[in-house]
């Protein structure tokens, strides 16, 4: 557009009077005073922004304002003084934290238990979504999904009693399978249960957004394809998982920002003494120590801590989606 | 023209629109201000704010009789909050470090000790003349003086309950079915060989006589995750001569003083001892195999006995009194008398928490407004009359012309279908002369704790911490992280022992581990509690 204008410029002044006839407008416009923009600006798109108004504040006042409650990871809480009155003390916290003989337990569970659900919880949905893709009847398929989606809908405490049950020996249906053992009480055996549970409950409703993808894809493909000769496996492999690649990107992205986010409550509830070593992980090491255990301030610095390490994460991964795909959040 | 118009209209009202979405975001602000040091309501009587915890079975305080007669009294409104107590558990630290606690707090949202991290409260020893029944109390009790006594300053920040003489014992017991040991021709265990044998017995010769293998020698509650709770498991270390505490601090933490010298029975040789029992025991199928997981509703249904047939399932458990194993199967049990572990034992003891004095009946706030009508408040509350109904339930309580009070047995018809409670989780302060008929929790408290007052004898002055030592402030930090990095360490080793074994070879490592985790901090700790308060009480 510019080398255009410049020409047509160029060509104006040479070729005289003509070319000045013809005024550039997006020149022009943007040769204007400033503030003459800025109402231009305005009068074009106040609606918009008054829409958005409600949200804008909303965020700003429940998000962005608290944030200078952060100070207090690096501050000695104190009660009588109130949040921001306590004795700078710089990363004493974050110090004590990485000291901690629970440290590197806590972390390792965190990554461990956070990694397996990420990338089991993404493969999953992706296998569901290309199944209920090939069912023909839309009945059928409507049936399979309501079905599929239907346990994301109960509450965690009813999923892990239900663990309870069927984990429990000598009575359990689950646990005749595995000879009567006690399965809540191994260790090794938390983490699968933690992510074939999460796998289980969520898989239904995280596939309908890739469902949604896989809807948009043109029949014409189909048809070329099976011209060529192309059967139901290949028709997935070339079509179906081009087209959702792009989707699989964004989520597997906007996942990779909580990998150290642990869902408390399901943990929380599937603890006990004998899986501790396995089921400790940084939000209920961080909720025994902060709100029960009475220390603000070192559960701040725990908490940034995890914050952090999450950003990092998110960045890298979008920082590698662009490279490798071209699709990226920002 | 009349576009023009129009487009202004829809200005106007867009713009009224978007004030009104944003004032919802408004809508969470609130407050009121306490400046004033009166806070009156609608009628101008005086306005008074309590808060009290609540069971999950207590109808509303509203609806307690004694505190509509309580308005009547102080001649004032009350407005009432609850919390639960299991959400209380969540919500108090938040609430002491907003500084944000009503007037007046009742039945144990806080306890004597608080005050010296947050200096919030109101000291009482400034007005007992206000309040002359909690004056009469104070003096009459000298020890619950001292359970809420400041250790600083002397102050009292937070008032006593006296539940009566005949709580001045462990709450926390252990029984065995005497029906089952009858039918199999058995003694009562004296050791705890005999307990295993005992144990056996019950699961190999049905002794319920149903035919069906169904019974659990013996059932414990779950073990906690980085602590040791009411009724568990390791109450099996007074056999061993050690004496627990495990109703306040520090003794869920193991805790206990050897004639002056504060130590812990984690890094016994004791618990050594008992850890191998349980071991054993579930090695044997004698515990269930999730003993150590299962849920606490789990627990209470099996300890019920068979729902269909209406047959007892546990042998031997950990209660408060026999009628907890359901008034229909309590007469099957009785009380087993603490025994000597092995014979290095020479007495066995017993555990030395008392549910007698509780220290956190009443607090109020230093800034609350209404001070005269608040001690007259509390004052009513410790008179005998209104200490009565607060105990019992204004329900149950009928006074008799001679001044004697009599309770209706319906309270403890365990089989009606009214669950309610009709009275907050606390006492005031009934004096010793007052007489009650038809009390009866006290009667089947006093049968069941007989059988350890001997062991409890066992233990002398200087065997364990009272309840009057308390943490400074900044202890209290200190000893909040320790506590987390030992006692989680401490619980999941225990129960890996007690499922899987091993306990002889990883002793050595465990005692270097838990001494690295923080244990002789804490040790060094309780022992300067205890030579700074307790040696320097004369008794």
């Amino acid at each position: 557009m510019r080398a255009t204008n410049r020409n047509a410029n160029a060509a104006g002044t040479e070729a005289g009077t003509a070319s000045a006839l013809v005024p550039d407008n997006r020149t022009l416009l943007r040769q204007r005073p400033l503030p003459v923009r800025i109402a231009d600006y305005c009068k074009r798109y106040w609606q918009l922004w008054l829409m958005a108004l409600p949200g804008v504040c909303f965020v700003a006042l429940f998000s962005y304002v608290p944030m200078y409650g952060i100070q207090l990871a690096f501050r000695q809480y104190d009660p009588t003084k109130g949040l921001t009155g306590g004795r700078w003390v710089g990363f004493m916290y974050f110090r004590q934290f990485f000291n901690a003989p629970q440290f590197s337990n806590l972390l390792i569970n965190t990554f461990r238990i956070s990694l397996w659900t990420l990338v089991m919880g993404f493969i999953f949905p992706i296998i569901l979504a290309l199944l209920i893709n090939q069912i023909g009847s839309t009945r059928v398929k409507g049936f399979v999904q309501t079905i599929t989606y239907m346990p994301h809908f109960i509450s965690t405490v009813v999923i892990v009693t239900m663990i309870n049950i069927f984990l429990s020996p000598d009575t359990g249906m689950v646990s005749k399978l595995f000879g009567n053992a006690n399965l809540m009480g191994q260790p090794n055996a938390f983490t699968p249960i933690y992510w074939i549970t999460e796998v289980w409950q969520h898989c239904g409703w995280n596939c309908i957004i890739y469902l949604a993808a896989l809807s948009s894809v043109d029949t014409a493909l189909y048809e070329a394809a099976k011209i060529d000769g192309a059967g139901r496996l290949q028709l997935i492999r070339y079509v179906d998982i081009p087209t959702i690649l792009p989707t699989c990107g964004i989520l597997l992205i906007l996942n990779m920002g909580n990998v150290l986010n642990v869902g408390f409550e399901k943990i929380w509830l599937m603890q006990n003494t004998l899986n501790q070593p396995a089921s400790e992980v940084i939000s209920t090491f961080t909720y025994k120590i902060g709100i029960v255990g009475n220390q603000f301030s070192y559960s701040t610095a725990i908490g940034l801590f995890n914050t952090v390490i999450n950003f990092v994460f998110l960045m890298i991964a979008n920082q590698v989606a662009r490279k490798a795909s071209d699709t990226s959040i920002f | 023209m009349k576009q023009n118009n129009g487009r202004g209209k829809k200005k106007v009202i867009a713009g009224i629109a978007a004030v009104c979405a944003m004032a919802t975001t408004l809508a969470g602000c609130g407050g009121d201000s306490k400046s004033s040091d009166t806070r009156l309501s609608s009628d101008g009587k005086p306005l008074v704010k309590i808060m009290a915890l609540k069971q999950d079975t207590d109808i509303p305080a509203k609806d307690m009789v004694w505190t509509t007669e309580l308005e009547k009294a102080c001649d004032c409104h009350i407005e009432w909050q609850e919390v639960t107590s299991t959400s209380w558990n969540q919500q108090k630290n938040t609430t002491l470090a907003s500084n944000d606690i009503a007037d007046i707090s009742l039945a144990g949202l806080f306890y004597a000790g608080q005050e010296n991290s947050y200096p919030i409260f109101e000291d009482f020893s400034k007005h007992l003349d206000d309040m002359p029944n909690v004056k009469k109390f104070l003096e009459n009790e000298p020890d619950a003086k001292l359970m809420v006594q400041n250790n600083e300053d002397g102050g009292i920040y937070s008032l006593p309950q006296d539940s009566g003489e005949w709580n001045d014992n462990s709450s926390q017991r252990m029984f065995i079915n005497k029906q089952w040991l009858d039918k199999l021709g058995l003694k009562m265990p004296t050791s705890a060989e005999e307990l295993l044998d005992v144990l056996r017995a019950f699961k190999t010769q049905d002794p319920n006589g149903n035919g069906k293998a169904d019974e659990i020698p013996m059932d414990v509650r779950k073990l906690a995750t980085d602590n040791f709770a009411w009724w568990d498991m390791f109450l099996m270390m007074n056999m061993t001569g050690i004496p627990t505490r495990l109703q306040g601090w520090p003794g869920p933490q193991g805790i206990y003083v050897d004639n002056g010298t504060v130590k812990d029975w984690v890094v016994s040789d004791e618990f050594k001892k008992v850890v191998k029992f349980y071991n054993t025991a579930m090695q044997e199928g004698l515990l269930p195999k999730d003993a150590l997981t299962h849920d606490d509703s789990t627990y209470s249904t099996e300890r019920e006995g068979d729902q269909k047939t209406g047959a007892a399932t546990v042998g031997v458990s950990f209660e408060g009194t026999r009628y907890w194993y359901t008034d229909k199967l309590a007469d099957q049990y009785t009380s087993l008398t603490p025994f000597a572990f092995d014979d290095t034992v020479d007495h066995p003891v017993w555990d030395t928490s008392s549910s007698r004095y509780g220290s956190g009946a009443v607090q109020v706030a230093k800034d609350a407004p209404n001070k005269a009508t608040i001690w007259k408040i509390i004052d009513t509350m410790y008179s005998t009359d209104f200490a009565v109904q607060i105990k019992y339930g204004s329900k149950f309580v009928t006074k008799n012309s001679d001044g004697s009070y009599t309770i209706d047995p319906s309270k403890y018809d365990s089989s009606k279908e009214d669950k309610n409670t009709y009275t907050l989780n606390m006492s005031t302060y009934i004096p010793e002369d007052t007489v009650i008929n038809g009390d009866v929790e006290k009667e089947r408290t006093e049968e069941a704790s007989e059988a350890f007052k001997a062991a409890r004898a066992n233990v002398n002055d200087k065997s364990y911490m009272p309840y009057y030592a308390n943490a400074s402030g900044s202890q209290d930090t200190e000893l909040g992280s320790l506590y987390t990095n030992v006692m989680t360490y401490v619980m999941q080793t225990t129960g890996n022992w007690i499922q899987n074994g091993g306990i002889d070879k990883e002793w050595d490592d465990y005692v270097k581990k838990v001494n690295n985790a923080g244990l002789p901090r804490i040790i060094e700790i309780w022992q300067d509690i205890y030579d700074k308060q307790v040696k320097n009480r004369t008794e």
